[in-house]
């Protein structure tokens, strides 16, 4: 008899970790990395990138000005959005953000979009390679392995999306099934005749293909899915309700990644479920005070500055990703690698002051999807009434639910808004149904703020 | 196996690959050993070692005698008179 084919050797399969070395090595030899790294990054893009080059001299900083991690926080500008995108639309499709030759880049993908205009993103072959890392970490923790294969519930267009956890699927080794063109019941169907083991999508995504298989009388809990990932918008590791709510509909484990398209899938989920880890092999990443630009101490909510290795046609450095995280470096799961509990706490942008009380909007989402009433589609509208920020809670009810019942239970809510959050919000019943519904990137945050109020991308 | 003895036959690997590269004409064979390249830079970052940001740059192969500077590597103790 030959020998068995195999992809990993019987020891490297029972692994807890994907890579034990670098997901626990010791804080002090992590920065000494993060220092080296850094230094070689920033010699790079000055050699490379005239956007950078031209920043940095603007500053008289030479790459060997950096002789620290903290030199490195100070130093180097910080890089937003908005820079990237003005020069890309001064000269399309890149501008000189990009730093190598036009024929180095392999695959175009693109921002959603969602705050303004796509910023566009150059990859090259070895990015491609090494942007799927991050999710094959967080697979592996998961429990998910080579034998396991993957449907896509994504379209496979020019949003960054997905492809990055197709890069990691492809990383472990597993079959991957496209889901691109297939309407949400052509999903299921796809699901019950290929009988895929885990499912990639957003996670409201997941609770429209639940809401869906239960109209066409599929319960999903008899399927092959074993597994649901998740990233694109607050998910089950940041709101424990949503956990429960695509566990139970599913009859499987769902997971979570946190990914900023033009940045890197940067942080995948903690096997405990109730956070994720920044991949510090990729990613280099701090908290700053958005309001003073000093930096966050750990356990205190900052925005988290972030600058990749790994996106080396169009890197990043010191890149406002106006996430507001909670960073701490303990985990008993045994990852050194810093952890945000709750990932994603608010956004900057989308942050609202009410009546002196600084309002999340996961704080808001966690509240309503712990009242078994309220239904998984809801919006929160941003107003400003002379001067003030106002926030207006929108929901469906369960449609189960008599509509003489909706005031009651939106008072309800108010009331326990009022206890958790020490504010008022105003809270409507929307007849079910009445919200819209998305496919990618569900928009949960509207805001009719006057444009002079909020941030150039977002008017 | 200790890590500096994966990184010096990684390193060696690349160096070998390298050699073809620049022996031959072919373009697919080019092609190909770059992107063996990418995976051999790609482990090596991942073993904690890094000489360059991308495989491609000026100094990013290293001989493979060179000693492995990833953060761990110790300094030699200086033997006591």
């Amino acid at each position: 008899m030959p020998a068995p084919i195999s992809l990993l050797t019987p020891r490297a399969r029972k692994a807890k970790f994907w890579n034990k070395l670098t997901e626990t090595m010791p804080r002090k030899e992590l920065d000494a990395l993060h220092l080296h790294k850094l230094q070689k990054l920033a010699a790079y893009v000055y050699d490379y990138s005239p956007f950078y080059r031209r920043r940095f001299d603007e500053r008289k900083l030479k790459p060997r000005h950096i002789a620290t991690i903290a030199d490195f926080k100070r130093l180097v500008p910080l890089t937003d959005k908005q820079d990237f995108i003005q020069l890309q639309q001064q000269r399309p499709p890149y501008g000189d953000t990009i730093t190598l030759p036009f024929e180095m880049v392999q695959h175009h993908v693109e921002t959603s979009g969602s705050t303004g205009i796509p910023l566009a993103v150059p990859y090259s072959a070895y990015d491609t390679e090494r942007v799927g890392e991050s999710w094959t970490y967080g697979f592996w923790a998961h429990g998910i392995r080579p034998e396991d294969s993957f449907y896509f519930a994504f379209n496979w267009g020019n949003f960054a999306g997905f492809w990055s956890a197709y890069f990691g699927a492809r990383r472990m080794g597993c079959r991957v099934i496209s889901g691109g063109g297939a309407d949400s019941q052509g999903h299921i169907k796809n699901i019950l005749r290929l009988k895929p083991t885990v499912l990639i999508s957003t996670p409201t995504f997941a609770l429209r293909l639940a809401e869906v298989a239960k109209q066409m009388s599929v319960d999903l809990r008899d399927t092959s899915i074993k597994f649901t990932y998740h990233a694109g918008e607050p998910g089950p590791f940041a709101l424990p309700a949503m956990k429960r709510q695509i566990d139970e509909a599913w009859g499987a484990d769902s997971g979570e990644l946190l990914g900023i398209a033009e940045i890197e899938a940067l942080a995948p989920g903690c096997p405990h479920r109730d956070g994720v880890h920044l991949n510090e092999m990729n990613v280099f990443g701090w908290s700053m005070n958005p309001e003073t630009g000093e930096e966050a101490a750990e356990g205190e909510i900052g925005e988290n500055v972030v600058t990749s290795y790994t996106y080396s046609a169009q890197p990043l450095l010191n890149y406002r990703s106006h996430d507001l995280v909670r960073r701490t470096y303990r985990c008993t799961c045994g990852r050194t690698w810093a952890k945000f509990p709750g990932v994603v706490l608010g956004r900057t942008d989308f942050m609202v002051t009410v009546r002196g009380t600084n309002v999340y909007q996961t704080a808001v989402e966690n509240l309503l999807g712990e009242m078994k009433e309220v239904s998984p589609f809801y919006q929160l509208v941003l107003e400003q009434i002379e001067s003030n920020d106002r926030m207006v809670v929108e929901f469906e009810p369960e449609s189960a639910l008599a509509e003489s019942e909706w005031a009651p239970l939106a008072k309800r809510i108010g009331d326990r808004i009022h206890a958790a959050l020490h504010v008022r919000l105003d809270v409507i019943a929307v007849k079910p149904g009445g919200l819209p519904r998305y496919d990618l990137k569900t928009k949960r945050i509207i805001d009719k703020r006057p444009k002079e109020f909020r941030r150039a991308l977002d008017r | 196996m200790t890590r500096d003895q994966m990184i010096a036959k990684l390193r060696q690997a690349r160096a070998l690959a390298d050699a073809v590269y620049q022996a031959t004409d072919l373009p697919q064979i080019q092609l190909i050993i770059r992107h063996a390249d990418q995976n051999l830079h790609w482990a090596l970052w991942n073993l904690g070692q890094m000489d360059e940001i991308r495989p491609d740059l000026p100094g990013s192969i290293v001989k493979s005698g060179s000693k492995p500077k990833h953060a761990a590597s110790k300094p030699a103790r200086k033997k006591r008179k």
